[in-house]
C-alpha cells in the first residue's frame, strides 16, 4: 500500500512537474527543461533536475536563443539578441500646472476682477490636458535614445467686470486664455522587466529640449498673442503593460520643468519684448498623468 | 520597415495637428455703430428702461460691453428681438457726488457678428428734451410776462407774448383756456374772489376781463405806459408808470374809469417810475419799492379814500422788491431780510428804519418770487444766484419752503433740467424761475420758468412738483 501510495505522489510529482516545464533554448539550440526562477536583460536564473539532483543554474541572454515558460507566450529573439530595435509611443492625459499662484491672483485682481472670479479663473486654468509622442532607437536591450515631444494645452474663460480707473465706466466681457506649451527635445529612455514573462516593465526617460509657449488671450474682445521660448526638461516614470508582443499600454507620471524668460506681446497692432526678472519668469511647469500605446518593432 | 514609416507619419501628423497659426489676432477690430444723439434718461419717466433699434442686429446675442458706473442694467447678456433691444436698469448714485446736476456716460453694447454700438447716455432730473416733454413739465410758447394766482379758485393765469394772450389754468383740473389779446401784455392783477383780472399793455391802455367767461370786459386809455399795477380791492385800481422820471402814481377808478394822474414832486421819498406796487393785505395800504432808484426803499401809501393820500411814508432802506404778507404784518425783501410792516403815519415822509423781525437763511443770493401758503403756514421762496436780475446765471434755481413762523427751512424743490439742441448737439440747461404758486391746499406747487440765457431761444415752460 505504501509503494501505491510513493508512485502516486511520485506521479502527481512528475505529471505537474511536466505540467510546470519551461523551456530554455540556447544559441546552439540546445534545449534545457527547466523552470525558469527569474531574468532579466543580462541573465536567466533557472532550477532543473539533473538525476534527481536538484541543481539552480543561470545562464547569460547572450546565449539564450528562446525562453519558452509554460502557459505562457514564448519569448523569441531576433538575431541581435535583445527583443525589439525602435519604439514609438503616443500617450494622452491630464497636466497640472505647478508655478505659484499668487502673482496671477494679486495681477487679476489688480485689473478688477473680484476675489473669487480670480480663483476662478486661475482654478480653470491650472489644470489642463497634455498629449505626447517619442520615437526611440534601442542601444541595448533595455537603453534607447531618441526624441520626445509633449504639448500641454489649458485655457480659462470668464465673464468678468473691469474698471479702466477713469471714474466714469465699467467694462464687461469675457477674459478668455488659451495656453500651450510645446516642448521638443532629445530623450533617453530606460526599461526594466519587472515580471518573468517580462510582460510588465518599469520604464522611465529624460529629455532635454525647447520649450515654446503660447498664450493667446482676449480680454474684453482685444486679443493679446504672448510667446516665449526657453530651455526645458522632462522626467518620466511609468509601467507598460504588453498586450501583444509589440504593443503596450502604458500609465506615465511626467514632471515637466521650464520657466520662460523672455516674453513677446503681439496686440495686432505692436510688437513688444520684456526679459523677466527671475523672480517674475513664467514658471509652466506640470506635473502630468498620461496613458498611452507604446508600438514596439 | 512599413510599419516604422507608418508611424513616423503618424508622428508627424500628430505635431502638425497642434501648430498654430496667428488668425486669432485678426478676429478683433469689429464694426463700430456710434448713434449721433446722446439717449436722455430723466429721474422723472414713469418705468426705467432703454430702448435701443440696432440695424442689421435681427436676433442676434449681445452683452453690454461699456456702461456707466452709475446705470446697473438688469441683464448684461441676452438677445435681441428683430433688432430692438430693451434694457432695464437701475439708478447707482455716485458716493462722492456729481459736479453737475446731471450723470454722463457712454454705453457700448457687443451684437455679436454683428459689431459694437456706441450711444451717450445722461441722466438726471431732466423735465424736457427735444422731442418730449416729461409729465411735469409743460412747454409755454412765447415770452412769460407776468403771472398771476388765485387761491380761492385755483387759477393761474399767465400773461405772454409772442403770440400774445392769457393762459387760464384751473390747476385742480389741468384744463386751460387761452384768450388772445390785440395787444402785448405787460403787467396784471387779479381780484381777491377770482373774478376779474386787469390787465395792462405795453401802450397806455389796460384792459378788465371777466374770468367767469374768460372775455374782455372793458379798456380803459391811461396816460402812461403801465409798468406795474395793483387792485385795491376798494374799486380802484393803481398804476405805476413805466417812465422812471415820472413820480406820479396813477389811481384808476374802475367804475367810472376816471383816471387821477397825481402831481408830486420829484422827492427823495417819493414814488418813481418803474416801481413794483403790493397791496397790504388787511390794510387800506399800498406798498412799493422803487426799482429804478437806490436804495429801493418802502413806500406806503394810504388808499382809505380810494385817492391815495398825499403823504407818502417813506423807509430809506436797502428793499429791492417786497412781498408782504397776506394779512399785512409783515413783509420779506430781496435778500431775504423779513420786517415788521410799520405803521403809516400821515404827517411823516421819511420814516425811522424798518425793525427786523427775522431772516430767511436763503440757499442763492437773491429772491425772484414768494408764495404764501396757509395752509402749509409756509412761505415758497424762488431764489437766484446773481444779484442783479436778468444778469446770466447758468445756475439751477431752486425753490426753498420756510415756516411762516419761524422762518426755518422746510424743504427744497430744484427744478428739472431742459435738453434742447445748440449747433445740432443736445445740451442740457438749467431753468431760472421767476414765479411760483402753490394750490390753495398746498399738495401742488407750480414753477414757471425759462431756461439759461445760454442760447437764443428763451424757452418757457411749466413745472409742477408735489408737496409732501
Amino acid at each position: 500500500m505504501k509503494y501505491v501510495l510513493v508512485y502516486s505522489i511520485l506521479l502527481i510529482f512528475i505529471v505537474l512537474s511536466a505540467k510546470s516545464q519551461d523551456k530554455i533554448i540556447t544559441t546552439n539550440l540546445d534545449t534545457i527543461a527547466c523552470k525558469i526562477l527569474r531574468s532579466n536583460n543580462q541573465t536567466v536564473r533557472f532550477r532543473m533536475f539533473q538525476n534527481g539532483i536538484e541543481t539552480v543554474g543561470k545562464l547569460d541572454r547572450a546565449k539564450i536563443k528562446q525562453l519558452i515558460i509554460s502557459n505562457e507566450n514564448s519569448e523569441v529573439r531576433t538575431g541581435n539578441n535583445f527583443p525589439h530595435r525602435w519604439r514609438a509611443g503616443f500617450s494622452g492625459g491630464l497636466g497640472d500646472l505647478l508655478g505659484s499662484t499668487d502673482k496671477s491672483k494679486s495681477s487679476a485682481m489688480s485689473m478688477g476682477l473680484t476675489e473669487a472670479q480670480a480663483d476662478e479663473y486661475i482654478r480653470q486654468l491650472l489644470i489642463g490636458y497634455q498629449a505626447g509622442a517619442s520615437f526611440h532607437y534601442f542601444l541595448k536591450a533595455d537603453l534607447a535614445i531618441g526624441l520626445n515631444y509633449r504639448i500641454f494645452a489649458t485655457g480659462a474663460d470668464l465673464w468678468i467686470n473691469l474698471d479702466p480707473m477713469d471714474g466714469v465706466h465699467m467694462y464687461y466681457g469675457k477674459m478668455k486664455e488659451n495656453m500651450y506649451v510645446n516642448f521638443a527635445g532629445v530623450s533617453v529612455f530606460s526599461r526594466m522587466p519587472i515580471t518573468a514573462n517580462r510582460k510588465l516593465e518599469l520604464i522611465s526617460a529624460i529629455s532635454v529640449g525647447m520649450t515654446m509657449y503660447r498664450d493667446e488671450t482676449s480680454i474684453l474682445a482685444t486679443n493679446y498673442l504672448i510667446t516665449g521660448k526657453s530651455f526645458g526638461s522632462a522626467y518620466d516614470l511609468g509601467l507598460e503593460y504588453f498586450i501583444v508582443k509589440k504593443m503596450s499600454l502604458g500609465f506615465n507620471i511626467n514632471v515637466f520643468s521650464s520657466r520662460i524668460k523672455k516674453l513677446t506681446l503681439n496686440d495686432g497692432y505692436s510688437t513688444r519684448t520684456a526679459t523677466l526678472n527671475k523672480e517674475d519668469r513664467e514658471n509652466v511647469s506640470s506635473l502630468d498623468l498620461s496613458t498611452g500605446l507604446k508600438f514596439y518593432f | 520597415m512599413k510599419t516604422k514609416y507608418r508611424l513616423l507619419f503618424l508622428t508627424i501628423l500628430f505635431l502638425s495637428v497642434f501648430s498654430c497659426s496667428d488668425d486669432f489676432l485678426k478676429s478683433q477690430n469689429p464694426e463700430v455703430f456710434q448713434s449721433n444723439e446722446p439717449l436722455i434718461l430723466s429721474s422723472q419717466s414713469l418705468g426705467n428702461e432703454i430702448t435701443l433699434t440696432l440695424p442689421n442686429a435681427a436676433n442676434e446675442s449681445f452683452y453690454i460691453s461699456v456702461f456707466p458706473k452709475w446705470l446697473q442694467p438688469e441683464n448684461m447678456n441676452g438677445n435681441m428681438e428683430n433688432g430692438v433691444l430693451t434694457l432695464k436698469y437701475a439708478i447707482i448714485q455716485p458716493e462722492s457726488g456729481s459736479q453737475t446736476d446731471y450723470l454722463k456716460g457712454t454705453l457700448v453694447v457687443s451684437v455679436e457678428g454683428v459689431g459694437l454700438f456706441q450711444t451717450e447716455l445722461i441722466y438726471g432730473n431732466i423735465g424736457s428734451t427735444p422731442d418730449q416733454s416729461l409729465q411735469n413739465v409743460k412747454q409755454i410758447e412765447g415770452k412769460v410776462i407776468d403771472a398771476v394766482y388765485n387761491k380761492t379758485t385755483d387759477v393761474l393765469i399767465i400773461a405772454a407774448q409772442n403770440p400774445n394772450r392769457l393762459i387760464v389754468i384751473q390747476t385742480n383740473s389741468g384744463t386751460s383756456n387761452v384768450i388772445n389779446l390785440d395787444k402785448s401784455p405787460a403787467c396784471m392783477d387779479i381780484s381777491g374772489d377770482g373774478k376779474s383780472l386787469i390787465l395792462g399793455y405795453t401802450v397806455a391802455e389796460i384792459g378788465i376781463f371777466n374770468l367767469e367767461n374768460n372775455t374782455l370786459q372793458r379798456s380803459y386809455q391811461l396816460d402812461c405806459i403801465p409798468f406795474d399795477l395793483v387792485l385795491g380791492e376798494n374799486g380802484w385800481c393803481y398804476i405805476s408808470p413805466s417812465d422812471r422820471y415820472d413820480y406820479n402814481l396813477r389811481s384808476l377808478n374802475l367804475s367810472t374809469g376816471k383816471l387821477n394822474s397825481g402831481k408830486t414832486p420829484p422827492l427823495s421819498y417819493n414814488l418813481y417810475g418803474q416801481s413794483v406796487l403790493k397791496k397790504v393785505g388787511g390794510k387800506p395800504l399800498l406798498a412799493a419799492t422803487r426799482t429804478g432808484v437806490s436804495p429801493a426803499g418802502l413806500l406806503l401809501i394810504n388808499i382809505s379814500r380810494g385817492l391815495p393820500n398825499d403823504t407818502i411814508a417813506y423807509w430809506h432802506d436797502n428793499t429791492s422788491t417786497i412781498w408782504p404778507f397776506a394779512d399785512g404784518s409783515r413783509f420779506f425783501a430781496e435778500e431775504g431780510q423779513c420786517y415788521f410792516m410799520p405803521e403809516y403815519i400821515a404827517s411823516m415822509n421819511i420814516q425811522p428804519g424798518l425793525k427786523s423781525y427775522g431772516k430767511l437763511k436763503l440757499n442763492q443770493l437773491r429772491i425772484n418770487c414768494i408764495d404764501q401758503n396757509l395752509a402749509k403756514n409756509s412761505f415758497f421762496v424762488a431764489e437766484r444766484n446773481v444779484a442783479e436780475l436778468y444778469y446770466n446765471q447758468n445756475y439751477a434755481n431752486i425753490i426753498e419752503q420756510f415756516d411762516a413762523t419761524n422762518l426755518n427751512l422746510i424743504q427744497t424743490f430744484k427744478p428739472s433740467l431742459t435738453a434742447v439742441k445748440k449747433d445740432d448737439k443736445t445740451v442740457l440747461l438749467n431753468n431760472e424761475i421767476w414765479y411760483t404758486f402753490s394750490n390753495n391746499a398746498g399738495s401742488k406747487l407750480f414753477a414757471i420758468r425759462s431756461i439759461t440765457p445760454e442760447i437764443d431761444v428763451k424757452q418757457w415752460s411749466i413745472e409742477t412738483f408735489d408737496i409732501k
